[in-house]
């Protein structure tokens, strides 16, 4: 049978301590030999676990799920997968899809005091696209960060190529190479693109000092493994490699 | 009152009972095992496996019973025992319950987080980027980024939440098998 929203709330309320005992014992005789349901119990019990983790439920129901389905072996196992999986947030940047006027909004909500220099960079950016649209037509990026293979947690594994599936209007990759504390710093950057046939040296379009920009065309590109590795320019002109790649895969 | 544990050939009737046909009788007794287990668990039983081996035993002991006289969906007896056995259970275990457990310590997390690392990469391509993709942002942001990515996926947001729940499943699978290779330290 189809569940409701209603269903899907009343398993919430269940969970959460705010059914009398008839309507539980209705709920629970359900889940015993409904699929959906019981799938449905499942779903809402990660999804608070989210909320938990997150503090996003009032103080009462979150004492309840606490004290109830988290104090439970299954609800411990559970809580700990979504903290771990939370923790992976920072070290795996999820693929762009957002926009970047979506992106600078959530921005904006989560950080009010950018919002000066937000609109200050907007103006400039406005007018930037304005005087530039007159003489070329604009690049479409696709931008992501990458993480060098030394940053990686966990040592000896196999390397991981970050995924990049392109659209066909998306001309240029704009990748930040994240600049680990131990790499040296220089007053440039070289980077080398090694397709694992040949390498080509790219000169980044900026730095600072946490992080390298590289533009990368993709009419020079195809699909496959790629790493990116890094030479620091010091003041008298000669390169220090930087230890480790950055790996993506272009699909 | 029954004394001692079930017998095989109990509980072998207790199969046929569930289902003529004893792989989908085992499918059903692994089903009816499991949401007694969530069941117990949603209610804050920190031994629900127990509950719900113990709800199993007291219904084979009666098998003979059920079989001359019980009519109606098998799962629903077993509700019916399991419920009693919590109450049971809670006489011996008022609450308050004692305190659960602290939240899992940041080094575990640390170690989990690199066992499931390596879990996210057996996973296909896209399968991994809707995963990480659905659970960034928080509160408001969140479901309005859901929505898009379901809108993107062409599913409806509860065909979404499926989804990703059943890749969940696959990545706790993994990091359970991983664990039991090289439990935590």
């Amino acid at each position: 049978m189809a569940l409701s929203n209603h269903d899907e709330e009343q398993v919430r309320a269940y969970l959460l301590g705010r059914l009398n005992n008839e309507e539980q014992q209705q709920i629970e005789e359900r889940l015993m030999t409904e699929d959906d349901l019981s799938e449905e119990l499942e779903i809402s019990k990660g999804e608070l676990i989210e909320e938990y983790c997150a503090d996003e439920l009032p103080q009462k129901e979150r004492d309840w799920f606490k004290e109830h389905y988290l104090a439970s072996a299954e609800g411990r196992q559970r809580q700990t997968f979504a903290l771990a999986l939370d923790s992976l947030k920072s070290s795996h940047p999820a693929p762009e899809s957002l926009t970047w006027f979506e992106r600078l909004i959530a921005l904006l909500r989560t950080r009010p005091g950018a919002v000066a220099i937000a609109t200050a960079t907007a103006l400039v950016l406005i007018v930037a696209v304005l005087i530039t649209r007159r003489t070329q037509s604009v690049p479409t990026s696709y931008a992501f960060n990458l993480n060098s293979t030394v940053s990686r947690r966990t040592a000896g594994d196999a390397p991981r190529y970050y995924p990049v599936t392109l659209k066909p209007d998306v001309n240029e990759l704009r990748i930040s190479l994240q600049l680990n504390e131990k790499a040296a710093r220089g007053k440039d950057y070289r980077v080398e693109l090694d397709d694992r046939t040949e390498k080509t040296s790219l000169k980044p379009l900026s730095h600072d000092a946490n992080s390298v920009l590289v533009v990368i065309p993709t009419s020079s590109l195809h699909e496959g493994l790629y790493a990116l590795t890094l030479n620091a320019v010091r003041e008298d002109g000669t390169e220090q490699p930087i230890p480790g790649e950055y790996l993506f895969e272009l699909h | 009152m029954t004394t001692g544990g079930p017998t095989q050939e109990n509980f072998e009737k207790l199969l046929r009972w569930l289902d003529p046909d004893r792989d989908k009788a085992a499918e059903k007794y692994e089903r009816i095992r499991l949401r007694l287990i969530r069941i117990f668990s949603s209610r804050g039983c920190f031994e629900a496996d127990a509950l719900a081996d113990q709800t199993v035993n007291v219904v084979t002991l009666r098998i003979d019973w059920l079989l001359e006289n019980y009519v109606g969906d098998p799962a629903l007896y077993f509700y019916g025992v399991g419920k009693n056995v919590y109450k049971e259970w809670l006489k011996r275990h008022p609450r308050p319950a004692p305190p659960p457990p602290p939240d899992p310590k940041p080094p575990e997390v640390e170690q989990l987080a690199t066992y499931l690392d390596d879990c996210l990469d057996l996973l296909l391509t896209k399968d991994r980027d809707l995963v990480l993709r659905y659970h960034e942002f928080d509160k408001q942001e969140k479901i309005r980024y859901r929505k898009k990515l379901a809108e993107e996926a062409r599913l409806t947001r509860n065909a979404l939440r499926i989804k990703v729940f059943h890749i969940h499943a696959r990545l706790r699978e993994c990091l359970e098998q991983r664990l039991r290779d090289e439990p935590l330290g």
